[in-house]
C-alpha cells in the first residue's frame, strides 16, 4: 500500500463526485483492497519471497530456503528456468540456482501471481496466461532497446493482468459480463474506467504496492494505461500488451507501435519479435500452467 | 510471516534487556518513531508520534521530546494515509519528510505494527486479564513502529551513477567484445565490438539472441560455462561463433559473475576472437607436416604415418571377423573353394600388405642443374600431382625431400598388386612434362618394401626401400625392385663394408700394392711403379678392388683412399730411394704413379695435399704421376684442369688411366693437361699373333692408331695388362715406352718390389699361365696405373 501520488488513493478512494461509479462499483473497490491485505496472509511463504527479493541481503541461497516452502512456487521457478527463454534448458535443478537464473523479479512476480491465486484463473479470462506471458515475454525482450533491465520488464509485463484476477474475484458476476460484451483490449479498458473509475493495470499496480514491489515497478504499471508520457518501464509493458494482443486478438485494429513507443521501437522490429515471442510463451505456458 | 516471526521470541523479558533494546534503538543511526492511534477508532483517528530516536529528531530537526503527540503526518507526508498502516503486516511507503525548516525530502517508511505477542503487551495482557488472542489494545491504542529510510545520500549515488558510466563507456568503446548479463544467461548489454564480431545490430543479441549465433554442437558447453558462472566460478572455455553471414569464429570466452543486489547473479564476459591466432597455429602445424612445395605430407608425417602403420601391425585392432586371420585352421568347413582366393578379414584381403614404394626421379640433378631450380620445381609440383592420383583414398603420397616421393598403399595382395601399382606409377611419370619450353622425359626408379610383423621403425623401412630404389637404380632407372632377402642380405654387407673401410682407412689397414712399370728389354728394367689399393677384410678375405673403390666412391670415402695410397706410396719411394743412395740397391723406380678419382680431383685443397704429402715423404713433384680416368676428365674438364694444370708446373706428371675406353676425341685430346697415354688393356689383350694379317691381329691396328696419336700429341704411351711375349713384341714394336703386366711381375708388397731392387732391379718376360681375365691373384689391386711422362720421355 503506497502512499506515493500517483499509485495510491484510486483504489480505495473514488474518484470525484462528477463520476459515474456506482454503490457497487465502490463495494467492489472495498472488496477490493480488503483482498490486498487478505491474500498475503493465506499464501504466507509467497508474502515472505517478495519481501526478500526486495532486500539487499538476500542471496539466491537464502531466497531458495524460504521458496522451499512453498513447494508450488517452487515447482513453477524451477520450470520457468528450465525454460528456454533463460537459455540453460534442462540443466536447472537446485532451487537457488533456479533463482539465479530467472533472477529475483521473476521469482518475485512469480510469488505475487501465487498470491493472487493466478493459478486458477477464473473461465472468463480468456488465456490469460498466453496473454500474460506473451506481454512478459515480449515486453522483456525490448527492455534494452528502452534501456530498461529486462528482468524487470518480463516481471511486469507478466502481472500487468493481475488486476483482472482481482476484479474478477472481487466483482464475480459483473465482471465477465464487462468483459464479455468488450470486443477488444481497449473496450475493456474504456468498460473499466466507466464502471470502477480505475483500469485493471492500475488494480495491478495497485496491488503491487500493497505487496511491497519495489515502488518503481508499481509506479511503471501504474502509467502504462495512463495517456501521454510514462517511464520506459511502463513503453516496454505497453509493447509487450500490444503485441500479445495483436497475436491473440488479430481481429482488433493494431496500435502503432512507434506512437506506444515514440518511436523507439518499430513496426518492423515488432514484426521480428513475433514468431519467437510466441515460440518461448508458448513454452511458458505449458511450463508453468501444467 | 513477520508476525510468527515476532511470536514465541523469549518469553518474560528481562527489564534490562528491554532497556537495552530501547537503548539501541534510541542510538542507532536509522531514524525510528512509534506512533499509536486509537484502537477503535475505525481508521479515522490521525496517528500520533509517541516515542522518536535522536536519528528521527535529527532527520526532521526537531527534539525528539517535541515531536512527541504531533500527528504523524504532520512530519512525515503520507504516513497519516489510512491504508498506510496495517494491523496484518508490515507496510512500505513513500513519504515527505518535512522537517523544521520547510523543506521535504523524499524518503521511504518501513511500518510494523506492534503485534500480540511482543513480551511487553503479553505482560500487560496478564496484567489486565485481557482474553488471549485478542488484538491488543494498550491503553486502548494500536502501535507501529516506523523506521525511516535514511535520506538517499546524493553524492554517493552521483558517485556510483558515475563509476557505472564510465564502466558502462569502457565496456561499449572497448575493442574487446564485451557482454553482460543482470540476470541468468539473459544478456542486459553487448559493446558494439561483440555485435561487430558476429556481424549483427546488437539489439539482436540482447536476451538469448546471443545464443542463437553459438553452433547446436557447441551450446551445451557454452550454456554449461554459464551455469558455472552464474554459480560464482569464473570460467574460460575455446567455443565457436557463427556470423550472420554463417563464417565461423572461433572464440575464447571468458565469463566472471557479477551480482546485482535485488535482481540476482549474472555474469560479464569477454569474447575474444581467436580465429586468425588458431589458423596461424594451425597453419604452421599443417607447415611442420607438409612439403610447401608440392603441399604432400613431409618426412615428418610421412614417419608418423608409418610409425601408426607398424603399430597397427603390431596391435591389429580386434574385430568379430579378427579370427578369420588363419580361416582355414579355424574353420576347415569355411575353407576357401576357390583355393586360391586370398583368405578375407572384414572384406579386406588379410594379405592385404601395407607396401611402401620410395619413388626417386632418374636424372633429375640434370634437370635442376641444366633448367635451374625453379624449373626443378615445377617437374616436382607436376610429378607430385601425377602421383596423387594413381593412388586410392587410403593411400599416401608423401615428399620426404629432395626429388623422391614416397607411397604408401594398402591392398598389396600378393606380387601382381605391387607390380601393377609400381607400372602405375612409371606409367604416371611417362607423359612428358613441359618446362620452360622445353618437354622433359621423366623417368623413375621404385623401391619397395612390404611391411611386415618384423618390419622395424619407419626410419629403417625407408632405409630398406632406399637400397631398392639403389638397385633398381644400378639396373638402369626406369624400373622397379622389391625389396627381397637377396637384396636386403648384400644392401647390409654393403653397410658393413661401408662401415669396416671406413674403420680400415682410419686405422691404416688398407694396403699398397706395386705393380713394376718396365722399359721393354732382356732383362726389363724396372722404371717406375703403380700404387694399387688392397683391402684385406678380416672377415670376407680380400675384398675385390672394383668393389671396395665403388663403395668408397658411393660413401665418401674416396678422397681419403686416394690419400691414403699417395702417402704410403711416397713414403716407399723414398725409402727405396734411401736404400739405392746407401748403395744397398742398384737403382730404385723414378717415380711412383697413384690413381686420383674424379671426386677427389675435384675437392676442394686436392692440390696442396698432393704437395704436402709428397714434400713430408721428402720427394719432389716430379717423383708423383697422377693417373686420372677420361671419365674423370670428362666430367669437370674446367676444373680438372686448372688444378692438373698447377701440379705439373710443379713437376708433377699426369697420365689419362683407360686411354681408349672413354670418349676422348682428338680435338678434346689435346686440350688435355696430360702428358701420358695408358693403352687400356682390352687393347693389349686382343693382341695375338694367330690368324691372319700383320702380327697382333685387327687388335695391332688399334693400338697402333693410340700409339701414334700419342706420338702425334707428344705424349708418353705406356700398355697395361701385358702377358704374352708376343703382346710384348708388337707393343715394342709399335714404340711403345713402357710396359706393365703380368709378363714382368703382378703387383708386389713393398718388400717383394724391394728385393726385386736388391737383386738388380730388373725383371725377366715370364708368360703366365692360360688365364683370359686380367689379374687373377692379385685381383684386389685397382687398376693400373700411368707411368710418369716426363719419365717415360726421359
Amino acid at each position: 500500500m503506497s502512499a506515493t501520488p500517483p499509485v495510491t488513493g484510486p483504489p480505495a478512494a473514488p474518484p470525484g463526485p462528477t463520476s459515474s461509479v456506482d454503490d457497487s462499483a465502490v463495494a467492489v473497490l472495498g472488496r477490493l483492497s480488503a483482498a490486498l491485505d487478505e491474500l498475503p496472509a493465506q499464501r504466507p511463504v509467497a508474502a515472505r519471497v517478495i519481501a526478500e527479493t526486495d532486500d539487499v541481503r538476500s542471496d539466491a541461497r537464502s531466497l531458495g530456503h524460504t521458496l522451499g516452502f512453498d513447494p508450488a512456487l517452487t515447482a513453477k521457478v524451477l520450470r520457468l528456468a528450465n525454460s528456454a527463454y533463460f537459455g540453460l534448458s534442462g540443466r536447472v535443478g537446485a532451487p537457488s540456482f533456479a533463482i539465479t537464473v530467472v533472477g529475483f523479479a521473476t521469482v518475485r512476480s512469480l510469488a505475487v501471481a501465487a498470491m493472487a491465486g493466478l493459478e486458477d484463473t477464473p473461465p472468463c479470462l480468456d488465456s490469460f496466461w498466453e496473454r500474460s506471458l506473451l506481454t512478459a515475454v515480449a515486453a522483456g525482450e525490448v527492455a534494452a532497446r528502452l534501456g530498461v533491465k529486462a528482468p524487470d520488464a518480463f516481471s511486469l509485463g507478466m502481472l500487468s493482468r493481475l488486476g483482472q484476477a482481482l476484479l474478477v474475484r472481487c466483482d464475480p458476476v459483473e465482471y465477465p459480463a464487462l468483459l464479455a460484451a468488450a470486443s477488444s483490449r481497449e473496450e475493456v479498458l474504456e468498460a473499466e474506467g466507466r464502471r470502477y473509475g480505475v483500469t485493471h493495470t492500475r488494480v495491478s499496480a495497485e496491488a503491487l504496492a500493497a505487496w511491497c514491489f519495489p515502488e518503481d515497478l508499481a509506479h511503471a504499471l501504474s502509467q502504462v494505461d495512463r495517456a501521454g508520457w510514462a517511464v520506459p518501464l511502463a513503453v516496454a509493458v505497453r509493447v509487450g500488451l500490444e503485441l500479445s494482443e495483436r497475436i491473440l486478438d488479430p481481429a482488433r485494429a493494431p496500435r502503432p507501435v512507434e506512437h506506444l513507443t515514440a518511436g523507439h521501437v518499430r513496426e518492423a522490429e515488432l514484426d521480428a519479435l513475433r514468431a519467437p515471442v510466441q515460440r518461448t510463451a508458448a513454452d511458458m505456458v505449458r511450463l508453468l500452467t501444467s | 510471516m513477520e508476525l510468527e516471526a515476532w511470536r514465541g521470541r523469549g518469553d518474560d523479558l528481562h527489564p534490562g534487556v528491554s532497556a537495552a533494546l530501547l537503548h539501541l534503538v534510541g542510538a542507532a543511526d536509522q531514524p525510528v518513531l512509534v506512533v499509536s492511534r486509537p484502537a477503535d477508532g475505525a481508521g479515522v483517528e490521525v496517528p500520533r508520534v509517541r516515542w522518536a530516536n535522536a536519528a528521527a529528531a535529527d532527520l526532521l530537526g526537531v527534539d525528539a521530546d517535541h515531536l512527541v503527540d504531533l500527528a504523524v503526518s504532520r512530519v512525515l507526508r503520507g504516513a497519516g494515509a489510512p491504508t498506510a498502516l496495517l494491523h496484518e503486516r508490515s507496510t512500505r511507503f513513500a513519504v515527505q519528510a518535512l522537517t523544521a525548516g520547510g523543506g521535504a525530502r523524499s524518503t521511504e517508511v518501513v511500518a510494523w505494527p506492534v503485534p500480540l505477542g511482543a513480551p511487553a503487551v503479553r505482560t500487560h495482557l496478564r496484567s489486565t486479564d485481557a482474553p488471549p488472542g485478542d488484538r491488543l489494545a494498550l491503553d486502548g491504542e494500536d502501535y507501529w513502529v516506523l523506521q525511516v529510510a535514511l535520506p538517499t545520500d546524493e553524492r554517493a549515488s552521483a558517485t556510483l551513477r558515475a563509476a557505472e558510466e564510465r564502466f558502462a563507456t569502457l565496456a561499449q568503446a572497448s575493442p574487446v567484445p564485451t557482454i553482460v548479463s543482470d540476470v541468468g544467461a539473459r544478456l542486459s548489454h553487448v559493446n558494439d565490438a561483440f555485435a561487430e564480431l558476429l556481424g549483427v545490430p546488437a539489439d539482436t543479441l540482447h536476451g538469448t539472441g546471443w545464443l542463437t549465433h553459438v553452433p547446436e554442437e557447441e551450446r551445451g558447453a557454452v550454456v554449461q560455462a554459464v551455469a558455472d558462472v552464474l554459480d560464482g566460478d569464473r570460467t574460460s572455455l575455446d567455443t565457436r561463433l557463427c556470423r550472420a553471414d554463417g563464417q565461423l569464429r572461433w572464440v575464447q570466452l571468458r565469463l566472471a559473475p557479477s551480482r546485482t543486489p535485488g535482481y540476482g547473479a549474472g555474469f560479464i564476459g569477454t569474447v575474444e576472437d581467436v580465429t586468425e591466432r588458431l589458423a596461424r597455429e594451425s597453419r604452421l602445424a599443417y607447415q611442420a607436416q607438409h612439403d610447401l612445395l608440392t603441399g604432400l605430407p613431409n618426412r615428418l608425417a610421412l614417419l608418423e604415418h608409418l610409425t601408426a602403420l607398424l603399430a597397427a601391425q603390431v596391435h591389429p585392432v580386434r574385430s568379430p571377423h579378427a579370427t578369420a586371420l588363419h580361416p582355414v585352421a579355424l574353420h576347415p568347413a569355411a575353407a576357401a573353394p576357390h583355393g586360391a582366393s586370398p583368405p578375407v578379414a572384414g572384406g579386406h584381403p588379410v594379405g592385404g600388405a601395407v607396401g611402401v614404394l620410395v619413388v626417386d626421379l632418374d636424372d633429375f640433378k640434370t634437370v635442376n642443374d641444366g633448367l635451374g631450380a625453379e624449373a626443378g620445381d615445377e617437374v616436382l609440383v607436376e610429378v607430385a600431382r601425377r602421383l596423387s592420383r594413381t593412388v586410392r583414398g587410403a593411400d599416401l603420397v608423401a615428399r620426404p625431400g629432395g626429388d623422391e616421393f614416397v607411397l604408401v598403399c594398402h591392398d598389396l595382395a600378393d606380387a601382381d598388386a605391387v607390380a601393377a601399382t609400381a607400372r602405375r606409377v612409371l606409367d604416371a611419370l611417362v607423359a612428358p612434362v613441359d618446362v620452360n619450353g622445353l618437354r622433359l622425359r621423366l623417368a623413375a626408379s621404385i623401391g619397395v618394401v612390404l611391411l611386415s610383423g618384423s618390419s622395424g621403425s619407419g626410419e629403417e623401412l625407408l632405409r630398406d626401400a632406399a637400397i631398392a630404389v639403389a638397385e633398381a637404380k644400378a639396373a638402369g632407372g626406369g624400373r622397379w625392385r622389391v625389396l627381397d632377402d637377396a637384396v636386403r642380405s648384400t644392401a647390409r654387407r654393403t653397410l658393413r663394408l661401408v662401415a669396416d673401410l671406413r674403420e680400415a682407412l682410419a686405422r691404416g689397414a688398407v694396403e699398397v700394392a706395386y705393380q713394376p712399370v718396365v722399359h721393354p728389354g732382356r732383362p726389363a728394367e724396372v722404371v717406375g711403379v703403380e700404387a694399387l689399393a688392397r683391402w684385406q677384410h678380416p672377415e670376407f678375405g680380400v675384398v675385390d678392388t672394383e668393389t671396395f673403390v665403388a663403395l668408397a666412391e658411393r660413401s665418401n670415402l674416396i678422397g681419403a683412399l686416394d690419400a691414403h695410397v699417395l702417402t704410403v706410396a711416397t713414403r716407399e719411394l723414398a725409402r727405396w730411394r734411401a736404400a739405392a743412395a746407401a748403395g744397398e740397391v742398384p737403382h730404385a723406380p723414378r717415380w711412383v704413379a697413384v690413381n686420383v678419382s674424379a671426386t677427389t680431383l675435384s675437392a676442394p685443397g686436392f692440390a696442396d695435399g698432393v704437395r704436402r704429402r709428397v714434400a713430408e715423404a721428402g720427394l719432389q713433384l716430379s717423383d708423383v704421376c697422377l693417373e686420372v680416368t677420361e671419365t674423370a676428365l670428362a666430367t669437370d674438364l674446367l676444373a680438372c684442369r686448372t688444378v692438373l694444370e698447377g701440379l705439373r708446373a710443379d713437376g708433377a706428371s699426369v697420365a689419362v688411366d683407360d686411354f681408349g675406353t672413354g670418349f676422348s676425341s682428338l680435338a678434346y685430346l689435346k686440350d688435355l693437361p696430360v702428358d701420358h697415354l695408358k693403352v687400356d688393356r682390352s687393347f693389349v689383350r686382343d693382341l695375338r699373333s694367330s690368324g691372319e694379317g700383320p702380327r697382333g691381329g685387327p687388335a695391332r691396328a688399334v693400338a697402333a692408331a693410340v700409339v701414334s696419336l700419342a706420338r702425334t700429341l707428344g705424349l708418353g704411351v705406356v700398355a697395361e695388362g701385358v702377358e704374352t711375349l708376343e703382346q710384348n713384341e708388337v707393343l715394342v714394336e709399335l714404340g711403345c715406352d713402357y710396359l706393365q703386366g703380368y709378363l714382368y711381375s703382378r703387383p708386389l708388397t713393398a718388400e717383394g718390389l724391394h728385393d726385386v731392387l736388391r737383386a738388380g732391379g730388373t725383371l725377366q718376360p715370364r708368360p703366365v699361365a692360360e688365364e683370359p681375365e686380367g689379374p687373377p691373384a692379385a685381383g684386389p689391386a685397382r687398376p693400373a696405373t700411368v707411368p710418369s711422362p716426363r719419365q717415360v720421355r726421359a
